[in-house]
């Protein structure tokens, strides 16, 4: 059964017809009257308080537009500055310089007991290149090189080799 | 007009760029530098004999007694002549000389194995006797036998000091 709201609304909308159109407008004499109310008030808040627009709807628009922008800005710089010093860059950077430390340390600088002889001797002859009546061997022993040279002059006697 | 985004892709770039490049030159300096700045080259010339039981060795061959007289048969030593040199530039570089002998040093250089590579010339008067290139180990005398003289014969010695 329709309730008073549907009804009234398709009298409204003249859509009631027949009998419920009868017996709605005998139960409802005033309804004329009514309708009549309806539409003044209809038309009043219409005319008074309908939709208004934006006079700059594009300014609105690029003012939010901006504003975003400007917080992406914000949170990408912060984060670009954190990566480019970041804790991890710096991290592998110092283990990275520490292992050029050490790849220095052990091909530049000699290790080993200099003061002793004994320890870490290396002479190694690689070529020799005689006049034609010298020959030269070469006697590795142990912890010293000595190169022999046959055939050479003896000198005088007499030579003044000065200290 | 470049957006946000390209011009921090830029600062990175160049930042990356700049510590390639001291990178670069700090490693590239440490490993191009020349072997021969700073390096000490000592020689001497000694007199060997089986004159007595001397042994007046300089203090670079200090330990060597037994092995001279074991390596080369002789039971004396006394220095005729010694003397460090500053190489500054690695061709000729004359390390000792005395009377017609003279020790040159032609060249020195870094081997890979942070031993030394070097070149001797050793001329008597001006004869050019023997020319040898050695690789040689920091504080590793290098000894070659020189001419006889008198009861004795002369003993080369070179050493990569520093």
């Amino acid at each position: 059964m329709k309730t008073f709201e549907e009804k009234f609304t398709a009298w409204l909308d003249g859509t009631l017809s027949g009998e419920e159109l009868r017996s709605f407008e005998q139960e409802h004499p005033s309804i004329e009257r009514e309708q009549a109310q309806f539409l003044k008030l209809k038309k009043l808040l219409r005319d008074n308080l309908g939709g208004r627009e934006l006079p700059n709807p594009d300014f609105f628009n690029s003012q939010i537009m901006s504003q975003i922008d400007r917080e992406k800005a914000k949170s990408g710089g912060r984060s670009s500055s954190r990566t480019l010093f970041g804790l991890p860059r710096l991290a592998w950077g110092g283990l990275f310089a520490l292992g050029v430390g050490f790849a220095l340390f052990f091909t530049m600088i000699p290790r080993g007991n200099l003061a002793d002889p004994r320890s870490g001797y290396v002479a190694e002859v690689l070529k020799t290149k005689t006049s034609e009546k010298v020959k030269a061997t070469v006697d590795n022993q142990k912890d010293m090189t000595i190169i022999k040279l046959e055939g050479l002059d003896k000198l005088p006697p007499d030579s003044d080799l000065k200290r | 007009m470049r957006t946000l985004k390209e011009k921090t892709l830029s600062k990175r770039k160049i930042a990356f760029r700049s510590w390639q490049l001291v990178a670069s030159i700090v490693l590239l300096s440490s490993v191009a530098m020349p072997v021969h700045a700073g390096a000490q080259v000592w020689s001497c010339l000694l007199f060997a004999s089986n004159a007595g039981k001397g042994f007046e060795l300089p203090p670079r061959l200090n330990g060597y007694d037994a092995r001279l007289r074991q390596g080369l048969g002789y039971s004396s030593y006394r220095v005729i002549a010694q003397r460090e040199t500053a190489v500054e530039d690695q061709h000729n570089n004359l390390l000792v000389a005395a009377g017609d002998i003279h020790v040159v040093l032609t060249n020195l250089s870094r081997a890979a194995d942070g031993k030394y590579l070097v070149g001797l010339l050793f001329l008597q008067g001006t004869q050019q006797v023997m020319e040898t290139q050695a690789r040689v180990g920091q504080g590793s005398p290098l000894f070659i036998r020189g001419p006889d003289w008198r009861d004795g014969q002369i003993i080369i010695v070179v050493m990569v000091a520093s």
